[in-house]
């Protein structure tokens, strides 16, 4: 819409040290790419909006403000936009603008529960939105930004141990050293074949992303794998011990999210897959949590 | 059809098609390198080694691409090492890169590359990426891909591994050498695990196939034990740690080929030092492997390398002491002349402590051996028995009671055994017994050692005839080169016992083995006379058994008397001079025997005449005179022919007149005799140039020694007349001249030496008599002729050029005369010329 | 031109074996002719000269029983006339003036003669006399009285026209020593 009425201005927000700051790549529909500096939870937010004029014509306005904005886009069910945050500042009162000008704005200690999210199906945003209010068309400026919600260490994680089989073929059992990962952190485990009837010819353990939208019973869910991982190539004998280490820090990985505002849940299972050699597959997935951790600099998305 | 050809396509094909694209990876690689894309670089390297996991090559096929991709890797590696030395890439974070490869195989090549790569450097945590690396790999459980990986684990961490055995001071994170010890013995015990796998996998049909796959891969198991082997642990180390694992993992497998393989690379591998201390858990674990398991090659190695390892090491410490190894052999071959040995040290004992009693030890592990498997084949036992006696022999050699052991074992448990009985008839059995009878005969320094082995002879009795002529003909070869001197009579009777198989043999293909037998003779000596002539009774008592052949061997014997009454003088035992009558009485006796056995006739007159020429030396008239009627008895008997029977007459004619202590009337009494054999020889040559060589019989020369000498002019002077008779009496003119220049030879030799006998007058005519007839001769041939009678030339030298010539004689006899003429400065020879 | 001149090897009656030291420089291909003075006895160690040389000249010792060989052999070197026999069939043995009738008889420069198992070398009436003595050292009756060992020994002839240089080998103490001699043709 904006490109059929050129804008007569040029909005430009500019968040405080933002060159300093660490960057989320993004991207929206349509391909649309940028990059987000990344606040922390309870940061305030703290910038300039740039405005300038075009070819020196003047500007008549019915007021400059702008919003912060806190929301969850199911993009599964188009439009469905949910504001869960929303403070406003008003920049200028009506009037006539004759040269650019700037604009300071602070949202101090601005609230922002949740930990930014691009989904395949949800997206939790936050951004800076400027609006010039005119009688034809508004000029609206979107700013994206990306919030890490950093966790102290769990004070609980447990060790996953299972014995899982199937009676006169197949006997193993495993563990993971914890359930609670942080992103940076390395999986290792150990898997022990007790008794091995199938012929084995490769284990794999993925990493699945499990998307729930809504709640019951209008829930949707979806699971992605996050990685394939192969931890043994052969039929091993009874007996035998197999290493797992899985370093997590190069896969795009979020921590795990319950329930966020009732809207969603992001979930994290590891998935022990064993896979005979007329390629039937044996499964068991254990969930772990993922969390952030507050020593953190940028990452890969 | 031809089926064969597209088969063979079929099953190299995905060998080519991985490895063309290893190779164009690798070439990638090599250029990322270069322009320093190291991800690029991984990238392609990676899809090398996915081609790893190719399921579908042989394990030869497999090799060469891993031959290759490894080749690949190891370039990196190098470029990496590279990267991290000048601070581009720390290969601590390379390590943990590249394990976010997806698929195991590829990844656990990689981490081998970056991990050994960091080994290197300086500040490396080499405990921990040891470990890592070594429990990692237990993620490849294909029992090829795993072998392999492990492989490349090996050789890659071939500089890395620590060696450091100081537990205290060291950096922790460096590693100690028991750490590598484990990293070996972990990775051993996997890959053994591995390939032991293989035999259990696919269909039974192809049993066979495996196990020969498996055969070509145990080399890649074993080289764990090299390395091990190279790690400078000491003994409690091997004894307390490294030992116990292997055999556990040898046991523990159940795998009749990793059984006998294995335990054959640690008896290879390991230092002998340790071997030494270490016996028990060897020879304990190997009677613990399956009833599959072959024992004998690995009883058979281990026995064989403790018997090098004393050779090696005495040779080593003999050098050291002598400088030379040559001084010390010929000390070791003085020492062996001797025969007491009681004193001396064994080899073994030199280098292995006594304490450890190792002979003891091996020969009861190596009758529980035999006695643990009541199926074992005796071919088996005769193999094991042989190396333990080369054992002992070779370290023990003075020890006899230990290499007495083995025979007596042989003896009682096997020959005395019925149930071996069929067996022992086989050829290959009977090859092996061979063998082990040749052992104290090839490796003791005289066959007189074999003796001090009761149970030797009783088990070389038990060997079929051909067997025992072989021993024989060994023992005769030995006792030859080795030029060992056999001087007890005993040990002479009991060589004869063994070697009679060949004198009784009585076959024409043992003559060449009785003329060595022959020669053993001289090898048979005691300095004492009394025992020598004993022994050669003893000698002459069993080549008697000979019967035709004893022609080749009682020669010898005769000889050796002969000679030995000059040593029984020079010796001067108690009654010397008796015991040498006694002695003569015996020569007689054997020549008797050589004489009437076959056609000894020739050989028999020769020997008497040495015999005759010894005992006038030696001064026992009797038994010269006695050996010369013996003498001119075979003259007359036997049907010799004309030129030989001249010659035989002109040799007694020799010793005759050499002769110093006959009386003169038993020398009177042979020389007319002989005089009288000379003139009835039947041809007129022979007759004149007999009796022209007899008339020396009354004309003997002059000695330095003091001894009475016999002349007697007017005989000189018949004979020589008688022989001019014979020579002018001559029908051919030639003949008759060449006797008379020889005749004339003989005047002047006569008057040379004063016989006043001959007179210059005498020797005037004759030279008058013969240019005479040289003249009339040399008027009827006017041609240069030669001879045409046989007779011109029989007795005479020249039959063996050809004849002679006219021209010949006429040289001849203007050289004799010349030499007299050359002489009349004298005025004894002047006078010749003047009559 | 080198001639080997050897004999008297009593081999098994008198001595056990031709000694190493002497085998050692036999060589093959050396030498270009073998005068063997009797006494052989050894079929193998007649093969074993063959070997060594394939023209090998034989004569009949006292001992070659059964021998077809002749008791005296002639060849001319250089300008020598060489006569070759024995010696066992000389009365007096062993006697100079025996050598020199036969030298004369068989119309010889050099004679060469073995049995008394002594080297010897020496001139008379215009003739060179060379007895090589034994090669095995074999022990002989002649030398009964006193306990000297025999030495072994052999000889080698090196002629060139009229002079013959003479290569006495011999063992002494279990060492080869070599002592060269020259004769020359007289006029």
């Amino acid at each position: 819409m904006e490109y059929l009425f050129r804008s007569p201005v040029d909005v430009d927000i500019r968040l405080d040290n933002e060159e300093e700051r660490s960057f989320v790549d993004i991207e929206f529909e349509h391909g649309r790419k940028d990059k987000a500096p990344v606040y922390g939870s309870d940061e305030s937010v703290k910038g300039a909006v740039m405005i300038r004029l075009k070819d020196g014509r003047k500007l008549d306005h019915n007021g400059i403000k702008i919003e912060f904005v806190g929301c969850i886009e199911n993009t599964y069910d188009k439009g469905n936009v949910h504001e869960f945050t929303r403070s406003v500042q008003e920049l200028a009162s009506p009037g006539e603008m004759r040269q650019a000008q700037m604009y300071e704005f602070e949202f101090k200690h601005v609230e922002k529960p949740y930990e930014s999210y691009f989904g395949k199906n949800v997206k939790l945003r936050y951004f800076c939105r400027v609006t010039v209010t005119r009688k034809m068309a508004d000029v609206i400026r979107e700013k994206d930004l990306w919030v890490y919600r950093y966790e102290n260490e769990p004070e609980t994680s447990n060790l996953i141990k299972m014995d899982v089989g199937i009676d006169d073929c197949l006997h193993i059992e495993f563990e993971y050293s914890k359930n609670k990962y942080h992103l940076r952190d390395v999986i290792v485990g150990k898997i022990y074949f007790i008794l091995v009837r199938i012929k084995v010819q490769r284990m794999e353990v993925n990493i699945i992303r499990r998307e729930t939208i809504g709640t019951p019973p209008n829930q949707y869910s979806n699971s992605e794998i996050v990685t394939r991982f192969q931890v043994m190539d052969g039929n091993p004998n009874r007996g035998e011990t197999i290493p797992l280490r899985m370093f997590l820090n190069g896969y795009s990985l979020t921590p795990t999210f319950r329930d966020v505002n009732k809207k969603f849940n992001v979930r994290y299972y590891l998935s022990l897959i064993l896979i005979d050699e007329d390629q039937r597959r044996y499964f068991k997935q254990s969930e772990i949590t993922l969390w952030r951790r507050k020593d953190e600099q940028g990452v890969v998305a | 059809m031809n089926t064969t050809v597209p088969v063979n396509e079929e099953i190299s094909r995905p060998l080519e098609e991985s490895l063309v694209i290893c190779k164009q990876s690798s070439r990638l690689m090599q250029k990322n390198l270069q322009t320093g894309k190291l991800m690029d670089a991984f990238r392609n390297c990676s899809i090398s080694l996915v081609e790893m996991r190719n399921n579908d090559l042989s394990p030869k096929q497999y090799y060469e691409l891993y031959m290759y991709t490894t080749e690949t890797l190891r370039r990196l590696g190098d470029a990496l090492l590279e990267t991290h030395l000048n601070g581009t890439h720390h290969l601590m974070d390379l390590y943990e890169l590249v394990q976010y490869a997806g698929s195991v195989l590829p990844r656990l090549y990689l981490m081998i590359t970056v991990g050994s790569a960091y080994l290197e450097t300086p500040k490396a945590l080499v405990k921990e990426i040891m470990n890592d690396l070594i429990d990692m790999c237990a993620g490849v459980q294909h029992p090829l891909r795993g072998l392999f990986l492990r492989h490349y684990l090996l050789t890659q961490t071939r500089k890395g591994l620590p060696q450091d055995p100081d537990h205290d001071n060291a950096d922790p994170t460096k590693g100690t050498l028991m750490d590598s010890v484990r990293f070996l013995l972990l990775n051993f015990t996997e890959m053994n695990k591995l390939w032991v796998r293989i035999q259990h996998l696919g269909p039974m049909k192809d049993y066979v196939r495996r196990t020969q796959e498996r055969n070509e891969l145990k080399v890649l198991v074993g080289l764990n034990l090299v390395r091990l082997s190279q790690l400078n642990f000491n003994l409690d180390t091997y004894k307390n740690e490294i030992l116990p694992a292997i055999v556990e993992q040898i046991i523990e497998c159940r795998d009749p080929l990793a059984q006998e393989y294995l335990s054959e690379v640690v008896c290879q591998v390991f230092p002998d030092e340790m071997h030494l201390e270490t016996l028990d858990i060897y020879f304990n674990t190997i009677m613990k492997l399956n009833r599959g398991v072959k024992l004998t090659p690995l009883v058979i190695c281990m026995v064989n390398r403790l018997t090098a390892y004393v050779q090696r090491e005495c040779e080593a410490e003999a050098s050291d002491r002598e400088g030379s190894v040559n001084q010390t052999m010929q000390n070791l071959s003085l020492e062996d002349q001797s025969s007491g040995f009681e004193n001396k040290i064994c080899p073994g004992d030199k280098v292995i402590s006594p304490s450890l009693a190792i002979q003891e030890v091996l020969w009861t592990y190596i009758v529980d051996v035999i006695n643990a498997r009541n199926g074992i084949a005796l071919g088996d036992i005769v193999q094991i028995l042989s190396s333990i006696l080369n054992f002992f022999l070779q370290c023990y050699p003075y020890q006899t009671q230990y290499a007495d052991r083995v025979f007596q074992l042989i003896n009682e448990r096997i020959l005395q055994q019925a149930s071996f009985q069929t067996e022992l008839k086989e050829k290959s059995l009977q090859k092996s017994l061979y063998s082990i009878l040749v052992l104290p005969i090839v490796s003791f320094p005289s066959f007189s050692y074999c003796l001090n082995l009761p149970n030797f002879l009783p088990v070389f009795r038990a060997q079929p005839n051909n067997i025992r002529y072989d021993i024989a003909k060994l023992i005769l070869d030995k006792i030859i080169e080795k030029e060992q001197l056999i001087s007890d009579l005993k040990d002479v009777q009991e060589l004869f016992g063994v070697i009679s198989v060949i004198i009784k043999n009585n076959g024409n293909d043992t003559v060449e083995d009785l003329k060595t037998i022959a020669i053993l003779v001289h090898y048979l000596y005691n300095e004492d006379p009394q025992v020598q002539i004993e022994i050669l009774r003893c000698l002459k008592d069993n080549f008697v058994q000979a019967g035709e052949n004893v022609k080749y061997l009682l020669p010898v014997v005769v000889n050796k008397c002969i000679f030995l009454a000059r040593e029984f003088r020079l010796f001067k035992c108690v009654d010397w001079a008796e015991k040498v009558r006694v002695l003569w009485d015996f020569v007689n006796a054997c020549i008797v025997i050589l004489y009437n056995h076959g056609d000894s006739a020739e050989l028999s007159l020769v020997l008497y005449l040495f015999a005759a020429e010894m005992a006038d030396i030696e001064n026992y008239p009797d038994f010269a005179y006695e050996f010369f009627t013996q003498a001119f008895t075979i003259y007359e008997e036997s049907a010799l022919d004309s030129r030989l029977q001249y010659q035989q007459l002109l040799m007694i004619t020799g010793k005759l007149q050499k002769t110093r202590n006959f009386s003169v009337d038993d020398y009177d009494t042979l020389i007319t005799k002989c005089t009288l054999y000379a003139s009835k020889l039947l041809k007129k040559p022979d007759q004149c140039r007999g009796i022209l060589h007899a008339s020396h019989l009354w004309w003997q020369n002059e000695t330095t020694e003091e001894t009475v000498i016999f002349r007697d002019p007017k005989r000189v002077l018949e004979c020589l007349q008688k022989s001019l008779k014979i020579a002018d009496s001559c029908m051919d003119q030639i003949t008759s001249l060449k006797l008379f220049i020889n005749i004339l030879e003989q005047y002047f030799y006569y008057y040379d030496q004063r016989c006043d006998s001959i007179l210059a007058k005498h020797i005037g005519g004759l030279i008058d008599l013969t240019e005479q007839n040289m003249r009339s001769l040399l008027a009827s041939s006017p041609n240069d002729l030669i001879a045409n009678d046989p007779n011109a030339y029989a007795s005479s030298i020249w039959e063996t050029v050809g004849g002679f010539s006219v021209d010949n004689l006429r040289n001849h006899l203007e050289k004799t005369t010349d030499l007299a003429a050359k002489r009349s400065e004298d005025e004894r020879w002047a006078r010749i010329f003047s009559t | 031109m080198l001639v080997l001149v050897i004999g008297d090897f009593h081999i098994p009656n008198r001595s056990p074996k031709l000694s190493e030291k002497f085998r050692q420089l036999l060589i093959p291909g050396k030498i270009n002719q073998i005068i063997c003075l009797g006494n052989l006895t050894s079929p193998s160690i007649y093969d074993y000269l063959k070997h060594v040389c394939a023209d090998l000249k034989l004569v009949r010792g006292a001992y070659d029983i059964d021998s077809k060989s002749p008791i005296a052999g002639k060849l001319t070197l250089g300008s020598f006339k060489v006569a070759y026999t024995s010696g066992h069939l000389l009365v007096p043995q062993d006697s100079p003036e025996a050598l020199s009738i036969l030298a004369r008889d068989m119309d010889a420069d050099i004679v060469l003669y073995g049995n008394t198992h002594k080297f010897s070398a020496f001139e008379l009436d215009n003739c060179f006399f060379v007895n090589p003595g034994s090669a095995t050292g074999a022990p002989t009756v002649s030398t009964a009285n006193d306990d000297t060992k025999i030495t072994p020994s052999f000889v080698l002839m090196d002629v060139q026209g009229a002079v013959l240089i003479l290569y006495v080998y011999r063992i002494f103490d279990g060492e080869v020593r070599v002592e060269k001699m020259q004769y020359r043709k007289p006029e």
